[in-house]
């Protein structure tokens, strides 16, 4: 992905290290944090994701 | 057919002095050059320091002392001296091999871009922005949306119904005050963070993921930078504070990335002080909504505080001013798509981390009062808040305000609601709140990263510093002739 702030070109699974530290989160925000600037891109939404999952297993049965 | 010519880049005297020693001392083989070894070296690569301190074990000692005394000559990392050398290098070829019409042709959206970049037309833009924004998050958030949960869903449904349920199941005030109380967990917690909360911070998402959609923060932080400069501020501290504006407590996490711990300090207390975060920023907004006035006092007051403190503490921070640069995306027309999933993913985490919080606060808050604590704090923080001029309900939000930014400010939105605030009031109490003490999760994060003793002199400056400008604020306006 793309940082909105840097404009760093990122793998996601960079992005875990810097949850370290954070008291609120623990990783599990749906935050991706850009390893060069730190700016919090919104990943995918839980949400959505859920929901995806639900549509596309109706869609199979 | 052309040939690739090798082009020789001319390091600082003093590191061609280190490269040239240390590349004396590497005997083995690494299939590169010993320059580009040493560089590397010089640069704290890894890899490299690994490998040579294995093959090279005898002289070890020796190389790594040359490395550490080469570094201690700069302020800043080697990384960053080489990298400086080599931008100047490619500036260098650019200008020989390049050749510009006379009129430069630019863009409509590049002509754009650099308006909003010029301190001179990036300043009325990005007031523009925010005027916006302030309008959009104020008036369809805060007034709108808020007026129908609150009124019509919450005060004639919800409310009535949970107040008559909890009175009979638990027919004891003191166990139903907790659920269903002033500061129950479903008539405030539940409320503050559904009726409240919810579409103010909805709507700032909105905005915000806009904003960010089209490319307009890089071009923000590049203003920023430019003003901050002439202030004799870093350029570096621009991204933990861009950041602040969407949560402090992540922004003063990120300061460990400044290179200097003065650097550290300085960006985590105006981060402390004067950067609200997004929740409080749309609460503020919405506060605000009916006195657009008030909005630009709150605005010149905060944001000419951040100066002269950022200015004061640069003034004891004497060193280099670097280079502050960051690849511009091009602007471009949002995508509907790509708001609503960010916006989502936002609110979704906003929620998570809301929602507990709001429900442990009401909860501590009937804990305090039963045992008299809270009323204890609150009579303690009335007399500041009587000092600027502030009916003693005001004092509540304070507390609210320390356990949570936001929690605080939609207290205050509920007074405001209420109308027990008159606008001076409000005003006063915004910036103060503002400026007031860092929530609880940025005081933590704050002690983790810079130290108790730190934090401590932090809060100890931010209390009565806070209180200061907001009485200094009522004097202005008894001298303006506005009762407060």
């Amino acid at each position: 992905m793309r940082c909105a702030l840097c404009g760093l070109e990122f793998d996601e699974r960079d992005t875990v290290s810097s949850c370290e530290g954070c008291p609120l989160k623990k990783g599990d925000c749906g935050m991706l944090r850009c390893p060069r600037c730190g700016y919090e891109n919104p990943g995918e939404s839980q949400l959505l994701k859920t929901f995806m999952r639900w549509r596309n297993r109706i869609g199979t049965k | 057919m052309r040939t690739m010519s090798r082009i020789e880049v001319n390091y600082d005297p003093r590191v061609e002095e280190a490269l040239k020693e240390i590349g004396v001392l590497l005997h083995g083989d690494y299939q590169m050059t010993k320059h580009i070894i040493a560089l590397l070296l010089l640069q704290g690569d890894a890899e490299i320091l690994d490998i040579v301190k294995t093959r090279e074990a005898d002289r070890w000692d020796e190389i790594r002392d040359l490395i550490d005394q080469t570094g201690a000559l700069y302020s800043h990392s080697m990384n960053y001296v080489v990298a400086m050398t080599r931008r100047r290098e490619a500036k260098r070829i650019v200008r020989e091999v390049t050749t510009y019409p006379d009129e430069e042709f630019l863009s409509g959206r590049e002509r754009l871009s650099r308006l909003m970049m010029n301190p001179v037309t990036g300043l009325p833009i990005l007031a523009a922005v925010l005027y916006v924004m302030y309008q959009f998050v104020g008036n369809f958030g805060a007034q709108i949306l808020v007026d129908y949960l609150e009124t019509s869903i919450f005060e004639a449904r919800i409310n009535p119904y949970l107040i008559s349920f909890f009175t009979r199941l638990l027919p004891w005030p003191v166990i139903s005050d907790l659920f269903v109380g002033e500061y129950g967990i479903f008539t405030l917690g539940v409320r503050y963070a559904i009726a409240l909360i919810f579409p103010i911070v909805g709507t700032y998402f909105i905005a915000f993921s806009i904003m960010e959609d089209t490319g307009y923060l890089p071009r923000m932080a590049m203003l920023i930078d430019r003003v901050f400069k002439r202030i004799g501020l870093n350029g570096r501290a621009v991204i933990p504070m861009v950041l602040g504006f969407g949560c402090a407590t992540m922004a003063t996490i990120v300061t460990r990335t400044l290179e200097t711990r003065r650097e550290r300090v300085i960006a985590t207390l105006l981060l402390a002080l004067a950067i609200p975060c997004s929740a409080q920023l749309g609460v503020i907004f919405a506060i605000l909504s009916g006195a657009p006035n008030g909005i630009l006092i709150w605005g010149v007051v905060v944001f000419g505080l951040f100066l002269l403190v950022g200015f004061l503490s640069a003034k004891l921070m004497p060193g280099e001013r670097p280079t502050f640069y960051m690849e511009i995306p091009p602007l471009r027309v949002p995508k509907l798509s790509n708001v609503a999933i960010k916006t989502l993913t936002r609110m979704e985490w906003y929620f998570r981390e809301v929602f507990p919080m709001f429900i442990i606060a009401s909860f501590l808050i009937w804990l305090g009062r039963l045992t008299g604590v809270f009323d204890l704090l609150v009579g303690v923080m009335a007399y500041p808040v009587g000092w600027i001029g502030l009916p003693q309900e005001v004092a509540v939000i304070f507390l609210f305000g320390f356990f949570r930014r936001d929690y605080g400010a939609a207290g205050l939105f509920d007074l405001q609601q209420a109308g027990l605030l008159a606008n001076p009031q409000l005003i006063i109490a915004a910036v103060t709140l503002t400026l007031f003490l860092p929530c609880v999760a940025q005081l933590s994060v704050t002690i983790k990263e810079r130290g108790a003793r730190m934090a401590a002199y932090m809060t100890l400056f931010i209390f009565p510093f806070a209180f200061l400008v907001g009485y200094v604020l009522k004097i202005a306006f008894m001298v303006a002739g506005v009762s407060v």
